[in-house]
């Protein structure tokens, strides 16, 4: 199983390697975003540094929404999404490489780009790692929930938009949680209480939705 | 007592909105036959060999007894394949291999001998958007050389492949059905070089 998953992460960025700029897309959209807003605003510091957060947590949602519907697509279209629901004991080791790559193309570049972007925003270092922390810790979560709506919307005709409707609702309390962090460590105000909570939904995230996954997919599919 | 090994296939029916593709299909087969499923287009072929997969809900069951007649689970006993290949365009043919190996498990055998047999030796290292529709065939049908799955089901897979490709696949079923195995294969194509006899299924007489 583990030999399993090996091959089909690495034939999984192979493929995303070779397809060349595909990947990167979302990447660009994410750093003109975040980079567009302090022009558009003002050039105050305090305002830049109270939306700075927002603007970056709801950039790299945006980001990812646009990879996610692509998620599923192509091993549908080809068949090998069949394959892989015809062998149960290939759909785990499937499911897990798929989302980790998708966790190393789409959002570790992103969080990388992350530190040089709050610069625009004057925020200090002390924040700039909370901020990075709930991003850390929350955007699995962001991911895994994406997941589950790409899987939701397998056949559907106008998939990317009933995506975006079936998992907006579910990364709003995600938000809340990220940002009232980084607020309150703003205000020197002890964050411990929201930290744990957010890493208690990104456990149970990665715990639990793959094996909703493993179902969803296999009714996708027949 | 011991018999032979027996698949059976009961209650299969299929319907569109306006007529019925086939109905009641109720098929015995012992280990070692192959059922030839003919018809026109649209006659359901394809149809019946998803739902035998269990790609498309049916009210039918599958199911084989072996030699002691205790009814075993087909699922990871079945190979199934279509005009949807499976292979992925981005890879090589090589990687290509490695991943149905995985996928499909069973003894591999060494890859060069893999790719003797396929034609493909000489074009291991292309991306396999690069090969002729039946070179990609061939590729999606490799798991067949070394998968130990004893159902394989095949919906037109003489298709696109050239008259050596066609050998070397009829050799394969040659080798599966004395080895008791079954084969189910959709096809419009007269079915050449085959040594064991073949059950016929015809699709498409029945109008609502």
């Amino acid at each position: 199983m583990l030999k399993q998953f090996k091959i089909l992460l690495e034939h999984e960025l192979k493929i995303h390697y070779r397809h060349g700029a595909e990947w990167l897309t979302p990447l660009v959209f994410y750093w003109l975003v975040v980079s567009l807003f302090p022009f558009a605003l003002s050039s105050t510091q305090s305002i830049l540094r109270q939306s700075a957060a927002g603007i970056i947590w709801i950039a790299l949602l945006l980001s990812l929404l646009m990879s996610l519907p692509r998620l599923f697509q192509s091993d549908l279209k080809d068949g090998s999404l069949a394959q892989y629901c015809l062998r149960t004991s290939s759909l785990m080791p499937y499911i897990s490489a798929k989302l980790l790559s998708y966790a190393v193309l789409y959002i570790i570049p992103c969080l990388l780009l992350t530190p040089l972007l709050a610069l625009l925003f004057y925020l200090p270092a002390h924040s700039i790692f909370i901020l990075l922390l709930t991003l850390c810790l929350g955007s699995p979560i962001l991911l895994l929930i994406g997941s589950l709506g790409a899987a939701l919307t397998l056949k559907a005709r106008e998939s990317s938009a009933l995506l975006a409707l079936v998992i907006f609702p579910l990364y709003i309390p995600v938000l809340i949680l990220a940002l009232n962090c980084v607020n309150l460590a703003e205000q020197n105000l002890p964050i411990g209480a929201l930290l744990a909570y957010l890493a208690a939904y990104c456990c149970v995230a990665i715990a639990l939705i793959p094996l909703a996954l493993k179902s969803i997919l296999k009714i996708g599919v027949t | 007592m011991s018999a032979t090994p027996c698949l059976h296939l009961n209650h299969f029916e299929a319907h569109t909105e306006t007529q019925t593709l086939f109905n009641n299909i109720n098929i015995s087969l012992a280990g070692g036959s192959l059922l030839h499923i003919q018809g026109p287009n649209g006659s359901g072929k394809s149809t019946l060999l998803r739902m035998i997969a269990g790609l498309k809900p049916h009210q039918g069951t599958v199911f084989w007894q072996d030699s002691t007649q205790k009814t075993v689970n087909i699922e990871s006993e079945l190979f199934y394949f279509s005009h949807q290949l499976a292979i992925k365009l981005g890879l090589t043919v090589q990687e290509n291999i490695r991943h149905l190996q995985s996928l499909h498990g069973g003894h591999s055998e060494n890859l060069s001998s893999i790719l003797e047999i396929l034609g493909l030796h000489s074009k291991r290292n292309t991306l396999a958007e690069a090969l002729s529709q039946g070179q990609q065939q061939s590729l999606a049908l490799a798991p067949l050389l070394w998968g130990t799955q004893k159902l394989w089901l095949l919906d037109e897979p003489f298709v696109a492949l050239d008259s050596k490709a066609k050998r070397w696949l009829s050799q394969l079923l040659n080798r599966h059905l004395a080895q008791k195995g079954w084969v189910i294969l959709a096809s419009h194509e007269k079915i050449e070089y085959l040594e064991h006899p073949i059950e016929p299924l015809f699709l498409g007489a029945l109008d609502a």
